[in-house]
């Protein structure tokens, strides 16, 4: 006998997959999160400190603003309130180059949302976007996608930090400084630092945000001025 | 507005290919922009600003985040926004133009950002390229082999070549094309038969 429940379980858990697929086309793959730079400044950095910045920056930079960004987009019940959520995040996007990320693949990840999920917020949402009307912060449309497939806050947020450090890898590997099995142990390892930013992006309210993980904040800010890079950010 | 694609390897012609069609376009009144995707500069898209043929805010350079191919195959959003960024800072357009930045035998363009695409090779990378069937020789829908002027310097047959092609992909067009003469004429006849401005005297 089918058991609906579980069908239903399967479902969300193939719908969470699907956000955290790196195939998913929203440009992520052009963006580093300033690992690029990083990796730059730091040529002699071994393996183990570059996988402290990136967990630094998980914690201290996309937790406290990002996270708790997708976390209230996710409660978010109108229109009006997710617009207003995207507006406040942008404002609060101390770079360029941060702020070209998150829109860049939010924007992206807006146009292709109303086929993936059937909902009149996300829709609603989406066409603002593509108007013109709000900037349409990927954090932000993560939330409201999530929720209209049924997948729970907490497990949507911790999809996309673990999609911020996965990506901040493979940048690392295409750039030639660490390869692609050492990349997926340092992911393992960075198990505990994306559990711990999980929780921190849950509990940090909209008046608390902030992003503090200034070696990495100064590396997208520099990469924004080079005019060497493969990546955008 | 049309969407084509030129890809290929490293130095095969594609941004001179640009060049030369430029001119040619304009010349009939045909609101082009160019998009290029580069590895690490700006460079081929500095080189179409500074080249006089097109305004200069009608070209973007596209970071590629160290894969060319990604951006034209799996995930082109890169490559889409800045069509849509273009489309506003410019007004409407009749063509974009979408270079790849150099890449191997077997990048191709998905039909998402693309909807017609030439791959360029050249005759000094060795006359078995086309042997070796590389899915951008067999898949593009105009395949120009560049550089037949340094074919007898570097001891590349394009009889061979032509035979080979025959075979890899008999239902397709290639073009044997010196781009620094004058083998855009070609190119662009091939692009009016296929996909350009139906009913338009480009």
């Amino acid at each position: 006998m089918p058991d609906p429940a579980a069908s239903e379980i399967r479902r969300i858990a193939l719908a969470g997959f699907q956000l955290a697929d790196g195939s998913l086309p929203i440009g992520r793959f052009a963006h580093s999160g300033g690992a690029e730079r990083w990796l730059s400044e730091n040529p002699g950095a071994s393996t183990e400190e570059f996988e402290q910045a990136v967990s630094v920056s998980l914690t201290e930079g996309i937790a406290p603003l990002d996270g708790s960004a997708l976390n209230l987009a996710h409660r978010a019940d109108t229109v009006e309130q997710l617009r207003e959520l995207d507006a406040l995040l942008t404002a609060h996007k101390s770079t360029p180059a941060s702020r070209v990320a998150s829109q860049s693949c939010g924007r992206q990840l807006a146009q292709l949302a109303p086929r993936l999920v059937d909902s009149d917020l996300v829709t609603g949402y989406c066409t603002l976007i593509h108007d013109r009307a709000c900037e349409g912060n990927l954090a932000v449309v993560e939330g409201a996608v999530a929720r209209a497939s049924a997948i729970s806050a907490e497990m949507a947020v911790l999809i996309s930090l673990r999609g911020v450090a996965s990506g901040m890898l493979s940048a690392a590997v295409r750039l030639g400084r660490l390869s692609s099995s050492n990349a997926q142990v340092i992911l393992t390892t960075l198990a505990p630092s994306i559990d711990q930013a999980t929780t921190i992006a849950l509990a940090t309210k909209m008046g608390e945000w902030h992003s503090t993980a200034p070696e990495m904040e100064i590396s997208m800010l520099s990469s924004g001025r080079s005019e060497m890079s493969f990546f955008a950010s | 507005m049309l969407r084509i694609g030129i890809g290929g390897p490293v130095g095969s012609g594609k941004t001179k290919l640009i060049e030369q069609l430029l001119p040619a376009l304009a010349e009939e009144g045909v609101a082009v922009a160019v998009i290029t995707n580069d590895l690490v500069t700006r460079e081929d898209a500095e080189r179409v600003r500074q080249s006089g043929l097109i305004e200069p805010d009608r070209v973007v350079g596209v970071e590629t985040g160290a894969c060319p191919h990604t951006a034209i195959r799996e995930d082109p959003s890169a490559n889409l926004e800045a069509i849509e960024n273009l489309e506003r800072s410019c007004g409407p357009l009749d063509l974009v133009l979408i270079e790849s930045g150099g890449d191997n035998l077997s990048a191709t363009f998905t039909s998402d950002l693309v909807d017609y695409w030439i791959f360029v090779i050249d005759t000094a990378a060795g006359d078995d390229i086309p042997r070796k069937r590389g899915m951008g020789i067999v898949q593009c829908d105009l395949l120009l082999v560049n550089k037949t002027d340094l074919a007898p310097h570097v001891g590349a047959s394009l009889t061979r070549m032509k035979e080979d092609l025959a075979v890899v992909r008999p239902n397709r067009p290639t073009l044997f094309t010196d781009l620094r003469s004058d083998g855009a004429a070609q190119v662009l006849d091939q692009l009016r038969r296929d996909v350009l401005f139906v009913g338009r005297p480009v």
